[in-house]
C-alpha cells in the first residue's frame, strides 16, 4: 500500500479522534470518581452525625463524645483561615515542655515557705561537723587522708521582685 | 571553682538561674536560652515579627500561629478563668492607649501628650478567644492580646520543665522575679523578696518546691498627661489598679498559678486577703503605707519590712 497525502490525512484524523476520545473518557472518569468520593464522604459524615445524634439522645457518654467529635470536625471544616505563610514553620523545641510546665490554675497549694536566718542563704550546704579531737601521736603515724574537696559556693538567693 | 548560678537578660528583664550541681549550670543555661528565645519570638507584644503581633493585627479573624503561642494563650485564659477575669489577657489596647506601647526600657517619659480616653474592656472577652492547638488563634474584634501578666511566669515554668527533663540535680529559675523550682530535692532554695529588681531584700525565705511570684505597682511606672501609671491594669476599668497593696508575693504549684494569685491580689485591693485565704494561697502583701500582712502558711517572723520603712511595718496581721 502506498503512503500518500490522503493516507496521511486519514491517519492524522484517526489519531486525533482517538486522542479526543481518550481525553474525554479520562475527564469523565475523573469527575465520576471525585463525585463518588464526595458522596461517600458526605454519606459517612451523615452516618457519623446520625450515630452521634442517636448516641446523644440515648444519653450515653460514648454518644456524647462522638457528637462532640463530629461537632469539632464540622467546626474545623467551616473555619475560615487567614494563613500568613511568612511564618517560619519549624517546630520549636520549647513546645515539648508545655505539658510539663503546668497551668495557671490554683488547684493546690505550692511549696512550703520557711524562714531564713539572717542573710545566710538556705541553699548553702550544711556546715561541716566540727573535727574530732586529734588522736594521741603514734610512733609511725599513717599518712593523713587527702582533704575532701571544698563544696561549691552556694548561689545567692533567687530574686523575687516586681518587674 | 565552678559557679552554680548565673544572671542574664532576656524578655526585657533579668533572669536568674541556679543549680545544685555546678556541672548542670551550662546545660541549664542552654535550655533557658532556647526556651526564652522561643517565647520572645512567639509571644512578644513588642516585636513586629512575633506571632502575637500578627494575631493583634487581625482581630476577629483566624491567624495561623506557632503552637507555642497557642499554649501561652491557654495559660493566660486559665489565669483569667481562675481569677474571674481579674488577670485578663486582652488588655493590650488599654496598655497602648495608656502609653505603654513599646518595651519598657525604651519607654520615654512624656508629660504633655494627649491620650485617648480608655474604654473599659469587655470583661468576658477572654472567653471568646478561640484556639486551635495545631496552631491558629482568633481574638474578638476590637481586642488585643497582651501576655505581660502571665508571660514571664509561664516562661519560668517552661525553663523549669526543661530542667526537670534534662538536668541531674535541682535548679531554680527566676524570670523577672517570677520563679520556679525544678527537680525539687527537699532542700529549700533561698529566695530574696524585694519590691524592685536589684533592691536589697526585704525578707529572705526558703521555698522547697513549686513557684513563687511577686507583683508590684512600684515598677514599670510611667507618666502620661501628668498622671503616673503602673502596669497592673484593672480590667473592670481599663485603668491601672487602685493601689491598696503595692507589692504581693504568692506561692503556687506552678509559677503561673502563683503569678495569677499575686496579680489578682493587686487588682482586688481590700478583698485580696480573704480571696487568697479562700483559695489556700500562701502570700505576703505590702500595703501602700508599708504595712505587711501575711496569708495562709507564710511563716511567722518572716513578714519582713519593705526597704525604707520603719520597724513595726508588719503590724498588718495574718489572714
Amino acid at each position: 500500500m502506498s503512503y500518500d497525502a490522503r493516507t496521511r490525512d486519514r491517519y492524522r484524523l484517526a489519531v486525533s479522534a482517538a486522542t479526543a476520545t481518550v481525553a474525554a473518557g479520562a475527564i469523565t472518569a475523573t469527575g465520576w470518581l471525585a463525585g463518588a468520593a464526595a458522596q461517600d464522604a458526605t454519606a459517612q459524615e451523615q452516618a457519623a452525625q446520625d450515630q452521634a445524634t442517636q448516641g446523644a439522645q440515648q444519653g450515653t457518654a460514648a454518644g456524647a463524645d462522638r457528637a462532640a467529635r463530629v461537632a469539632r470536625k464540622e467546626d474545623r471544616r467551616q473555619r475560615p483561615r487567614i494563613v500568613l505563610r511568612e511564618r517560619p514553620t519549624r517546630t520549636r523545641v520549647t513546645t515539648r515542655y508545655v505539658a510539663a510546665a503546668g497551668s495557671a490554675t490554683m488547684t493546690s497549694p505550692g511549696g512550703t515557705v520557711s524562714g531564713s536566718t539572717g542573710t545566710t542563704p538556705l541553699s548553702n550546704p550544711a556546715p561541716a561537723p566540727a573535727p574530732a579531737p586529734a588522736p594521741a601521736p603514734q610512733a609511725n603515724p599513717a599518712p593523713a587522708p587527702a582533704p575532701a574537696p571544698a563544696p561549691p559556693p552556694a548561689p545567692p538567693p533567687a530574686p523575687s521582685s516586681g518587674s | 571553682m565552678a559557679a552554680s548560678s548565673v544572671t542574664f537578660e532576656a524578655l526585657g528583664t533579668s533572669v536568674f538561674l541556679a543549680v545544685r550541681d555546678p556541672d548542670d549550670l551550662s546545660p541549664a543555661r542552654g535550655l533557658a536560652d532556647q526556651v526564652l528565645a522561643d517565647v520572645d519570638a512567639t509571644c512578644s507584644r513588642f516585636r513586629d515579627d512575633s506571632d502575637l503581633s500578627r494575631v493583634n493585627a487581625h482581630p476577629g479573624r483566624w491567624v495561623e500561629v506557632d503552637p507555642l503561642l497557642v499554649s501561652g494563650v491557654a495559660v493566660a485564659v486559665a489565669a483569667a478563668r481562675a481569677t474571674g477575669g481579674l488577670v485578663h489577657p486582652l488588655l493590650g489596647r488599654q496598655l497602648i492607649e495608656l502609653g505603654y506601647d513599646r518595651d519598657f526600657g525604651a519607654l520615654v517619659e512624656d508629660d504633655g501628650s494627649t491620650v485617648t480616653e480608655t474604654e473599659p474592656p469587655d470583661l468576658g472577652a477572654w472567653e471568646r478567644i478561640e484556639a486551635d492547638p495545631a496552631g491558629a488563634l482568633r481574638i474578638p474584634d476590637g481586642t488585643s492580646l497582651d501576655l505581660g501578666a502571665t508571660g514571664k511566669a509561664w516562661a519560668a515554668d517552661l525553663v523549669a520543665a526543661a530542667c526537670d527533663l534534662h538536668l541531674r540535680s535541682s535548679a531554680i529559675v527566676s524570670v523577672g522575679g517570677d520563679l520556679r523550682i525544678a527537680r525539687p530535692d527537699g532542700t529549700p532554695w533561698s529566695v530574696a523578696i524585694s519590691e524592685r529588681p536589684g533592691a536589697a531584700a526585704d525578707v529572705l525565705v526558703g521555698l522547697d518546691r513549686g513557684g513563687l511570684a511577686t507583683s508590684s505597682t512600684r515598677v514599670r511606672r510611667w507618666t502620661r498627661t501628668g498622671s503616673r501609671h503602673h502596669h497592673v491594669l484593672d480590667p473592670r476599668t481599663g485603668r491601672p489598679a487602685r493601689e491598696v497593696w503595692r507589692t504581693v508575693t504568692a506561692t503556687g504549684e506552678t509559677c503561673s498559678a502563683a503569678n495569677s494569685a499575686s496579680t489578682a491580689s493587686i487588682v482586688l485591693g481590700d478583698e485580696a486577703p480573704g480571696w487568697l485565704a479562700e483559695r489556700g494561697v500562701t502570700a505576703r502583701l505590702v500595703a501602700t503605707d508599708g504595712a505587711v500582712r501575711t496569708v495562709g502558711a507564710w511563716p511567722a517572723g518572716t513578714a519582713g519590712c519593705p526597704t525604707g520603712t520603719t520597724a513595726g511595718c508588719a503590724a498588718g496581721g495574718t489572714a
